[in-house]
């Protein structure tokens, strides 16, 4: 918790303007882009087989997500939890 | 002369769009220039109640279109400033009984006539939002701090980018109380996520619940805070530069504490 949150409790207010704020922020890029909930989870999903055809990770760990900077930068954003180990190639003598 | 059309829309209803237009009006016709503003909302007509002259109406807009009488016989004239004009909505016709091209003509023979055509928009982005949009050169988008209101203000600047230009903003019902409290959106947070011009902010007041029981809009009564600030809105449309008062979170009362205790 911020100073300023901290203060705004104290002053009988709950911050709630944090969540208005971000709410707004994640559905209006949404809304500009088009991306309806299906059109998300066929992307989610096309991408997600995309790394997975070259690498094996966990479809749980995966995350898609919009991040907003200001109006003009924008960022989508891909994780997923890559375990590196080395591989056990046989190597034939 | 070639005057200035100017829509008022919001896309969510209940934002007080039909309160701006009145005031709007009013606060330009005071000014000297000459004012007409059109009801845009068929089927609902609201904007001759806010202004008080809803005993003169005669005509309508939809009478004008029709060719039932000439546009000059369906101007209401206002009793206070002998400027200021309303085209009423019909409260009875639906709300495809005029076309956008309709629209598009009447507002072109006005402002042959007046410095501003004012048009009320209906609430929603379907037939009535697109004839009020069609019969404008410039648009105010009206919004209120709160998520949907902002939402829907949003999709209305995006339908508008193709036709006219950058619209302005006014945030209305805006409360200092909860601003400091951190429970509503403040100016720049509006700003950050709708990123268009401010124009003005109107705070939450109760004069104007007592301005619409009268008929007798916040503009008209300078001691009110809503008043006043319609009127600086109108100044700042006719080129005066007004700075916009500071009416946010940062520099209020959590930030001005937080300096003293932790210097940042």
């Amino acid at each position: 918790m911020t100073w300023e949150q901290i203060i705004q409790r104290f002053l009988g207010g709950t911050g709630s303007k944090t969540d208005a704020k971000n709410r707004l922020l994640l559905v209006l890029q949404e809304d500009r882009l088009g991306l309806t909930p299906k059109k998300r989870e066929a992307l989610r999903r096309d991408i997600l087989a995309a790394i997975r055809k070259h690498i094996d990770i966990d479809p749980d760990g995966f995350n898609m997500e919009f991040i907003h900077h200001s109006v003009e930068q924008n960022e989508m954003r891909v994780s997923a939890p890559v375990q590196v180990g080395r591989s056990s190639l046989s190597v034939s003598k | 002369m070639s005057g200035r059309a100017i829509v008022v829309t919001s896309g969510k209803g209940g934002v007080g769009k039909t309160t701006a237009t009145a005031n709007i009006g009013l606060g330009l016709a005071s000014h000297d220039r000459k004012v007409v503003m059109i009801d845009g909302d068929i089927g609902l007509r609201n904007l001759d109640l806010i202004l008080g002259v809803e005993n003169r109406v005669v005509y309508n807009i939809v009478d004008v279109v029709s060719g039932r009488c000439q546009p000059r016989q369906a101007l209401v004239k206002d009793k206070r400033i002998s400027n200021l004009f309303l085209i009423p909505a019909s409260q009875v016709d639906q709300k495809d009984a005029v076309s956008a091209d309709q629209m598009r003509e009447l507002s072109a023979q006005l402002k042959e006539e007046f410095d501003f055509v004012l048009i009320d928009c209906p609430a929603g982005i379907e037939q009535g939002f697109r004839n009020a949009v069609a019969a404008a050169d410039e648009a105010i988008i009206v919004t209120t701090p709160d998520v949907s209101p902002v939402r829907d203000a949003d999709r209305v600047i995006g339908l508008l980018q193709s036709s006219l230009g950058d619209p302005q903003l006014i945030i209305n019902r805006m409360s200092m109380a909860m601003v400091r409290r951190g429970d509503m959106l403040d100016q720049q947070d509006v700003l950050d996520i709708l990123a268009i011009q401010l124009l003005g902010i109107v705070p939450e007041d109760e004069a104007v619940i007592i301005a619409g029981n009268k008929g007798s809009p916040v503009v008209l009564n300078g001691g009110s805070p809503s008043g006043k600030a319609y009127d600086r809105i109108v100044r700042r449309m006719l080129g005066e530069e007004i700075p916009i008062p500071k009416l946010n979170g940062h520099g209020g009362l959590a930030q001005r504490l937080g300096k003293i205790f932790f210097g940042s």
